[in-house]
């Protein structure tokens, strides 16, 4: 009799803690379904801020901004014969420097007007590209070789800028 | 025998549960440490970024959530990189010249972009310190005076001579800008109020003349409370004479070797634009054809200027890329006086009629 009831305090306990490993897996399973649900934001969230970054690297970089000899430089312009020159040197030094400035991503000059024309800056692409975040900015471009005297030449467009997560 | 052999066994596995979840904590720890670090130094990189592009501005960040933090910032052979002090997290900064003191510990960080240009647009400079980073500028002059402007808003006190009693007070480090070139010397004693500062906490730098020539040389305190030199006195590549962002940035440098580091950044993203210029410059050339005789002058004057700057551009790189080995006299003053042949040239462009300039 008291081997018995021995035995089924011993049942009562395993039954216990079967149950209170049962319910740490469920906690386990919920904690990393969080995690993963949050990992996500995150990641989504530091996306955002690379774009905004990217694109403010962008918009002011020696390499394309319209410049007026020693006066400030114009707003929001990107010198189009400097932006074609770019294209190359983005290229050529893109692994050992400009990958740290832009990161995978892909940067696009729009012309809409008076013309409409495509520029790719820069592009690096992961093999495959889990996220992308784009951002426009609106643009001048200046073309100094259709400068009519000392009147620069004007056409607008914007700047695409796409990261890659 | 029976009631002890159960007791053994809840004591046993209570033992087993309880190291599981001591281990499960442990291990959160770690990672949430960790993570920690990472969300701060991207913080960081955050604001370095928005500081970069607002150019001429200088911002007060509040980081008292980070101040439990030390903060390094390192530079060597043109590779930067900062970090949190202790911890093996850090973010490199291949690109950014950043001139900063080697250890920041505060509340509230300060940043200031300039632009720096030679004769053009280069790139933006960053200076980063601390409102308890004490800085006492020594020196009368217009030097001292745009220095003292252009400043303003940075822990900067004027002082006329280093003798007078300074008080410390609860700043984490302290500089001493000299820009009279005499009242440093190598051996001196420090002043009293700095000895309780730990050495690497009290530094100074001496800026003066040779000529053209504007020099840099940095000051620590050693073990016996006197200044001590570090390293050899650096040439600054200070286009714009003492409003030039160079020249400004050097005197926030922690040392010569993150003022060269920097120097190297800077010369090989000239390089780039250089090539990028380059491709500008044929492209004028062929526009040109069609302008006027007195457009055509000037732009071939510019051409010419163009060139001897690439050639002595291409020179300072290599020695600075070399410093540590290099047995010739350092021939990047000549670029300044070439990069200014080029800005002259390029104004008379501007000014030669309807004519396009280079930058």
């Amino acid at each position: 009799m008291k081997n018995k009831k021995a035995q089924l305090h011993m049942t009562e306990t395993i039954a216990v803690i079967f149950i209170f490993f049962i319910l740490v897996v469920f906690g386990m399973i919920f904690y990393a379904q969080y995690q993963k649900v949050a990992f996500k934001e995150k990641q989504e969230e530091i996306l955002s801020t690379r774009a905004v970054q990217t694109t403010l690297r962008a918009l002011y970089l020696s390499e394309l901004i319209c410049s007026q000899g020693e006066a400030e430089p114009e707003d929001n312009c990107i010198d189009l014969i400097k932006a074609e020159a770019v294209q190359a040197i983005f290229q050529k030094y893109l692994s050992n420097y400009y990958f740290h400035l832009f990161g995978y991503g892909r940067l696009t000059l729009h012309e809409v007007y008076p013309q409409e024309k495509e520029l790719v800056l820069y592009e690096k692409r992961r093999v495959e590209n889990l996220a992308n975040e784009s951002t426009f900015m609106m643009v001048s471009l200046r073309d100094d070789r259709l400068s009519v005297g000392t009147e620069p030449s004007y056409a607008y467009g914007y700047l695409l800028v796409e990261v890659y997560s | 025998m029976e009631v002890s052999f159960n007791w053994i066994y809840v004591l046993i596995a209570g033992a087993v549960i309880l190291l599981f979840f001591v281990g499960i904590v442990a291990k959160q720890k770690i990672v949430s440490e960790d993570s920690l670090g990472q969300e701060v130094l991207r913080t960081m990189g955050t604001i370095f970024t928005g500081a970069e592009v607002s150019e001429k501005t200088k911002n007060l960040i509040n980081t008292e959530g980070l101040i439990d933090y030390t903060f390094y910032f390192r530079c060597e052979n043109g590779l930067g990189e900062y970090g949190l002090q202790g911890r093996g997290q850090k973010i490199d900064l291949p690109i950014t010249p950043l001139f900063s003191p080697r250890e920041v510990k505060t509340g509230q960080i300060l940043t200031w972009s300039l632009p720096y240009k030679l004769p053009f647009k280069v790139i933006d400079l960053l200076i980063v310190s601390s409102i308890n980073t004490k800085y006492y500028l020594l020196g009368e002059g217009n030097l001292a005076r745009t220095f003292m402007d252009s400043a303003a808003g940075f822990n900067l006190e004027k002082i006329d001579n280093i003798n007078q009693p300074l008080d410390v007070g609860n700043n984490f480090q302290v500089r001493v800008i000299d820009l009279s070139g005499n009242q440093i010397q190598e051996g001196e004693a420090v002043p009293p109020g700095f000895r309780n500062l730990d050495p690497d906490k009290v530094s100074a730098v001496v800026f003066f003349q040779e000529g053209d020539l504007q020099l840099v040389q940095y000051y620590e305190k050693d073990k016996e409370e006197r200044w001590h030199k570090l390293g050899s006195p650096v040439a600054l590549l200070a286009f714009n004479g003492e409003k030039d962002a160079l020249l400004t940035a050097a005197l926030f440098a922690a040392d010569g070797m993150q003022l060269q580091c920097n120097l190297q950044k800077i010369l090989r993203r000239l390089s780039y634009l250089q090539e990028i210029y380059q491709y500008k410059l044929e492209e004028l050339e062929r526009y040109s054809l069609g302008l006027n005789l007195d457009c055509r002058n000037a732009f071939n004057a510019l051409k010419n200027s163009w060139d001897i700057y690439r050639v002595d551009s291409v020179s300072c790189q290599t020695y600075l890329a070399n410093i540590l080995t290099a047995r010739i006299s350092n021939p990047c003053p000549t670029l300044l006086f070439s990069a200014r042949n080029l800005q002259r040239d390029n104004k008379n462009l501007q000014q030669a009629g309807n004519c396009v300039a280079l930058y």
